[in-house]
């Protein structure tokens, strides 16, 4: 980039540092939720039953794989591995849990949320929504952002 | 497209992590579980040889309740408290390991138990077996519909100790 934005009297805002905080936080949080649920799969499994969407042949195998989607995709967020592509399939994991649970507080169903991990006292609700819709901001302002990332392990791949 | 396609990378590469991390882990549950309720309770990791154990109907278990098997009440002690299987025995899984140093002096290893919980959503009865079985326990059986069946047919029920 060119030095064109000398902006005097105003304070350019630091968007490579937005970014960057957008990937660590978001990451961070994926990974967390991720490491929780594969350390339990037992526990998830009974989470994703108990949100009643799944038929039952998927109901493990969907416990066994999303966690470790959640904590991959957190973990690339974090190094600046193909940002986009994992902030990419960490908003379709947003828009997926969205859905489910927009579709259970229409059932009148709540139940343990089990976001991160199972056997929290979360329970499914208005605000697991709001917090899930939020998530989406940090997750679309790396795809959108276009400059020079920092701490990006490959980054050029984007 | 690129993004596209290393999207789908990600999603394939997670899955093959997973898939093998799931077969190495102690903590690993089979590819398919059973959550089908009429089948019995839903679990996700039902033993090779529990739904022959299982006992299905309110009538079959009524009938071993009379010959005088033990049932074991898996759910926490105050539901217990609040309601059970007239003269069954409280064992909770979430205190087991305090308890089950009691249980084992009061009925030997021969004893005929069933387990039960609140029904087949539940799956305390089915932990409760397992762990029992790993005790020594040979005859260990799961009530899948539990004490709510066994209430609204009306069988005997008591509260308390």
């Amino acid at each position: 980039m060119t030095d064109t934005n000398e902006c005097v009297g105003r304070v350019a805002v630091p968007w490579d540092m937005v970014e960057l905080l957008c990937r660590w936080v978001l990451g961070g949080l994926f990974l967390y939720a991720g490491v929780q649920k594969i350390a339990d799969p037992y526990g998830f499994a009974k989470t994703v039953y108990g949100y009643g969407i799944l038929p039952g042949e998927l109901v493990n195998l969907m416990a066994i794989v999303l966690p470790w989607v959640e904590a991959l995709a957190g973990g690339a967020l974090i190094l600046g591995v193909w940002p986009v592509s994992s902030a990419g399939v960490i908003s379709g994991l947003l828009l997926m849990f969205l859905v489910a649970l927009v579709a259970n507080i229409a059932r009148g169903y709540s139940f343990d949320c089990g976001c991160f991990g199972s056997g929290g006292n979360e329970t499914t609700g208005w605000g697991t929504v709001w917090r899930d819709v939020s998530m989406l901001v940090p997750a679309a302002g790396v795809i959108l952002f276009r400059g020079r990332r920092r701490c990006c392990l490959y980054s050029k791949g984007e | 497209m690129r993004y596209l396609v290393r999207m789908a990378l990600l999603l394939v590469v997670s899955t093959g992590v997973a898939l093998a991390w799931n077969a190495v882990s102690s903590r690993g549950i089979p590819l398919v579980g059973q959550w089908d309720a009429e089948v019995g309770v839903v679990t996700p990791a039902p033993g090779a040889d529990e739904q022959d154990l299982t006992v299905q109907t309110v009538g079959e278990a009524q009938g071993l309740w009379e010959t005088g098997v033990v049932f074991v009440d898996a759910r926490h002690m105050e539901s217990y408290l609040e309601g059970h299987i007239k003269r069954a025995v409280s064992l909770s899984v979430y205190e087991f390991d305090a308890l089950f140093f009691d249980f084992i002096d009061a009925y030997p290893l021969e004893t005929k138990l069933v387990t039960y919980c609140s029904g087949r959503l539940c799956d305390e009865s089915h932990r409760l077996a397992r762990m029992l079985k790993e005790l020594g326990y040979e005859d260990v059986r799961i009530f899948a519909d539990g004490l709510p069946a066994w209430a609204a047919a009306g069988l005997p029920v008591e509260e308390g100790k």
